[in-house]
């Protein structure tokens, strides 16, 4: 018995011994199963609207005791007058340089004193301030805001400066392929006559605006009635209300001016707008087209499909172009959402060989979504990715504001975000299926970016061609068949 | 249940290690028999969870001439390993919805993803099957290679001063161990086999040259039993010790040259500060706010916003190894005032030797650190690099509110001290390129 007990434990050493050598352990060969998925509630908001119709959001944030307050205008680039483009920038920017009491030196002084970052950024609907600071200093910032917002003085001295300084950005945007290919999309989706063909500053408008018609400009849009205070803390509403009120109830309402938005046709005609450069940077290609949202609840099932076509690198386009074929660094697609209608866009960086081949396949990918079913499991996966990566947006403070900025603009309601996992998740093969064919179907619009000499004769199969200089000005059209 | 979670988060803040009251967040910390560093910190916020995995090493462990095996290797993480197929590890965060990256420095390398915290136990056993057993196949490597030669490439086209900083570094730093770039170059890419990359994996990745980072939404106990379970059989391995060499600057450097790529003449200066000496290093990273961080820091406020001689300037403290150097950065706009752009950045210097800055300019200073250092903790990823961070520099995760309190406390003698003592014409090294 002794005996067979000392082999037994002889045997089980050498095993535990030899264990080491053996195969790998088991539990490495499979992934193993999530835990059951944990339901979101977006960050809880309390809102406010003072008397003199500035909507107030607040949202408790804990992690770091620094306050950010983004003021939301709705004064962008499209409401600047047609001849004149930049002027919503411009008097964006001259905001913070120089109010009645302080000098544009003293109000970079007194921001950084307080820990600040400020920046301020217009868009095509809005222009929003972003101001984040200390916690310990909410007065000296809400004073800060006060005399920005309120009191700005739009001196000749700083109006010359800061057009000379957004002169040379904008001079420096144009030797930015992307940039190009965007500005051009808006305004071939566009027509002349509509506001959004207009939402990028031109250098040309900038030489015309005067102080003049930026005060006129900031008198108009300016206004507490037409702006969105959110507020990210570690604050109590009720004497965060009291302090805001305190600062900026003095801010005046006043009539907002409305624009109008004429109907847009989507694009349908096979063209290339395409661009020359001299430059040798990789050839940049941008296929788009507009949409009018006809149901709200298409937003869902839209984003569902931008998720499949391009929203990340396990996507089809990144997976067939560069991946697969090898053609493209880089291949994503997306979809911006603004007061009236919106784009989806598709941007690729290829390689100069590969021009025809890449826009074909970009075509090709397009075609799939409307013509052919959303395989079940491509289509359970992108619902999954976009469900888990909904908190990791709101993670951070930047993918937080584009939600709630989102939410604002175009209007959703506090509940359709707090049940967004939800609404993910109700999208089907049908609902997918629909928004293609609704939205997707017309030919979009391909932009092409590169060097003329280099990229451009294979292009000619394609039915014509528009080629224009980095200014955007046309310089010729090449059509099919015609010498 | 959540009494019994409350209790254990008690349990973690009272007894198990430290929690800062300043920043108030819970970290534990501990070792694994193989070596394998482990730091964990719970935040409930949201339902998701950042995974960190840093490896002592980076492009100063390259071998010589092989300038940009350890940036191959970083790429190589991706390739797949033993259980795991090429591309599949990006696929398998994807699908959950989480994202991925990876950086590296010259003496680390960090992989890190952020996903909902119900795949947790999915990254863990990604990360571990990358760290036993990454597989080292041919097949595609001459193509992995080629597609690194195509990103040096691109950035350089891209980023035309890009060439100008690697020979800035070349001159501060006159050993190739230092200041080759991190990415390598494209003729010494070219070189690197497949061999080279397996040696120095398992040279420095290994479980005892590790830092495991755990920042989010987890159930404390069973995370350690899921490290144990993917991370605790994993074998160390001998680390590879790089010698540093170190080295002192004895006399001022001057160089002047012209590029052909460059759109407008830039000014590289830096001041060499050969020892780490901790009482010191606060008050220069306090001087890199006075003198570059914001608009109304010294120099930007003087070259950029009152006299517009340069159209950017900017840089700081930067540390390789056990030596530092204080580095300065501008674009000048034209070639005829760049003596003037250089002569007005060393009176500015000499300035602070001689007058105390006033209180209200040290307090911008020091506010203004506070904020970026408050945004260290902003997001679980951000929290998780900056843990590993003081892992790899040797800092206790428990001195974070003591070492914050040592830049709090700097004062203006002490700047006017390191001034003094580091800011001289024998440690300075300048650089002007010009277009030609």
């Amino acid at each position: 018995m002794e005996k067979i007990k000392k082999t037994l434990l002889i045997i089980f050493l050498l095993l535990l011994f030899f264990s080491r050598f053996f195969p790998q352990e088991n539990f490495r060969k499979f992934p193993p199963n999530p835990e059951p998925f944990q339901e979101l509630e977006f960050p809880s908001e309390k809102s406010y609207k003072l008397a003199n119709g500035l909507n107030i959001s607040f949202f408790y944030r804990k992690n770091i005791p620094i306050i950010t307050l983004y003021l939301i205008v709705s004064a962008g680039e499209i409401y600047s007058p047609k001849n004149l483009t930049g002027l919503a920038t411009l008097t964006a920017q001259l905001l913070d340089n120089g109010t009645t009491s302080l000098s544009s030196e003293r109000i970079r002084e007194e921001i950084e004193f307080i820990g600040g970052r400020f920046s301020i950024k217009t868009k095509a609907d809005y222009s929003v301030i972003t101001f984040s600071f200390l916690e310990e200093y909410f007065n000296e910032a809400l004073d800060i805001i006060r005399k920005i917002v309120i009191e700005p003085s739009f001196s000749q001295r700083e109006v010359e400066k800061e057009k000379r300084e957004l002169f040379f950005k904008l001079k420096k945007r144009r030797l930015n392929a992307n940039f190009l290919g965007r500005e051009k999309l808006f305004e071939v989706l566009f027509p002349e006559e509509h506001p959004y063909h207009y939402s990028f500053p031109k250098v040309d408008s900038l030489r015309k605006i005067n102080r003049k018609q930026i005060h006129e400009f900031y008198k108009t849009y300016y206004r507490p009635n037409n702006s969105h205070l959110i507020i990210l803390g570690d604050l109590n509403f009720r004497e965060l209300v009291r302090k805001v009120s305190h600062y900026l109830n003095i801010w005046e309402p006043g009539e907002i001016r409305k624009i109008l938005f004429p109907t847009v046709e989507t694009h349908k005609k096979e063209i290339i707008y395409f661009i020359d450069t001299p430059s040798p940077q990789r050839p940049f290609i941008c296929i788009g087209n507009s949409f009018v949202l006809k149901n709200r609840m298409d937003y869902f099932p839209l984003i569902v499909l931008n998720q499949i076509l391009g929203g990340t690198p396990t996507s089809r386009l990144f997976m067939n172009l560069r991946e697969t074929k090898e053609i493209a660094f880089s291949a994503k697609s997306y979809l911006e959402f603004f007061k009236q209608g919106g784009i989806y866009a598709i941007e690729v960086e290829v390689k100069p060989e590969a021009v025809k081949e890449s826009i074909q396949e970009c075509i090709i990918e397009l075609k799939k979504l409307i013509n052919s079913e959303i395989p079940l499991f491509e289509l359970e996966q992108a619902k999954y990715y976009l469900i888990g990566n909904f908190p990791i947006q709101l993670n951070n403070e930047t993918g937080l504001i584009n939600y709630l900025i989102k939410r604002f603009i175009f209007g959703f309601k506090e509940k359709i975000w707090n049940k967004y996992q939800n609404n993910i998740m109700m999208v089907d093969q049908q609902k997918i299926s629909s928004v293609a064919k609704k939205y997707f179907a017309s030919f979009p619009a391909i932009i092409v970016v590169g060097n003329r000499k280099k990229i451009l004769e294979p292009l000619l199969d394609f039915k014509v061609i528009k080629v224009y200089d980095t200014d955007g000005n046309l310089k010729y059209k090449i059509e099919k068949g015609i010498e | 249940m959540k009494l019994k979670r409350f209790l254990l988060i008690v349990f973690i803040l009272l007894f198990l290690n430290n929690y800062s009251a300043l920043f108030s967040f819970p970290i534990y910390k501990t070792k694994l028999k193989n070596g394998l560093t482990i730091v964990l910190s719970e935040d409930h916020s949201l339902p998701i969870v950042s995974v960190l995995v840093a490896y002592k090493a980076g492009s100063i462990n390259d071998p010589p001439g092989k300038w940009g095996v350890m940036y191959l290797l970083q790429n190589m993480m991706f390739q797949g390993s033993e259980n795991i197929d090429s591309m599949e590890h990006l696929l398998y965060v994807n699908q959950a919805g989480g994202e991925l990256n990876a950086l590296i420095f010259e003496d680390r390398t960090f992989f890190y993803q952020t996903l909902p915290s119900n795949y947790l136990s999915l990254v863990l056993w990604l990360e571990s099957d990358r760290m036993i057993s990454l597989r080292f196949s041919s097949y595609g490597f001459e193509e992995l290679k080629e597609r690194v030669i195509e990103d040096i490439k691109y950035k350089v086209e891209n980023q035309p001063y890009l060439s100008t900083y690697f020979r800035f570094d070349q001159l501060a730093f006159p050993n190739l161990t230092y200041s080759h770039p991190v990415i390598g170059t494209e003729e010494s890419i070219k070189t690197i086999s497949l061999e080279d990359v397996k040696k120095c994996y398992y040279s420095y990745y290994a479980p005892n040259n590790a830092v495991l980072v755990i920042v989010g939404d987890f159930n404390f106990k069973k995370t350690i039993y899921l490290i144990k379970k993917y991370f605790g059989s994993i074998p160390k391995r001998e680390i590879k010790y790089t010698s540093l060499p170190t080295f002192s600057h004895q006399k001022e450097i001057v160089e002047i040259y012209k590029d052909a790529f460059i759109p407008l003449p830039v000014i590289h200066l830096g001041y060499s500060i050969p020892k780490y000496i901790p009482s010191d290093y606060y008050p220069l990273v306090l001087l890199e706010y006075i003198l570059l961080k914001g608009k109304s820091s010294r120099l930007i406020n003087r070259l950029i916003e009152k006299e517009r001689l340069v159209f950017q300037i900017n840089g700081g403290i930067e540390k390789k190894g056990k030596i530092l150097l204080f580095k300065i950065f501008a674009v000048n706009n034209n070639i005829l005032t760049m003596d003037r752009t250089l002569n007005i950045i060393v009176s500015e210097i000499d300035k602070l030797k001689k007058r105390y800055i006033s209180e209200r300019e040290l307090q911008r200073a020091k506010n203004k650190f506070k904020s970026d250092y408050y945004r260290k903790f902003s997001s679980t990823l951000e929290k998780a690099i900056f843990l590993a961070n003081q892992i790899i520099d040797q800092k206790s995760v428990k001195s974070i509110e003591e070492e914050f309190k040592n830049y709090m406390k700097v004062t203006a003698l002490d700047l006017m001290r390191v001034v003094n003592r580091y800011f001289l014409s024998k440690n300075r090294i300048v650089l002007k390129v010009i277009p030609k």
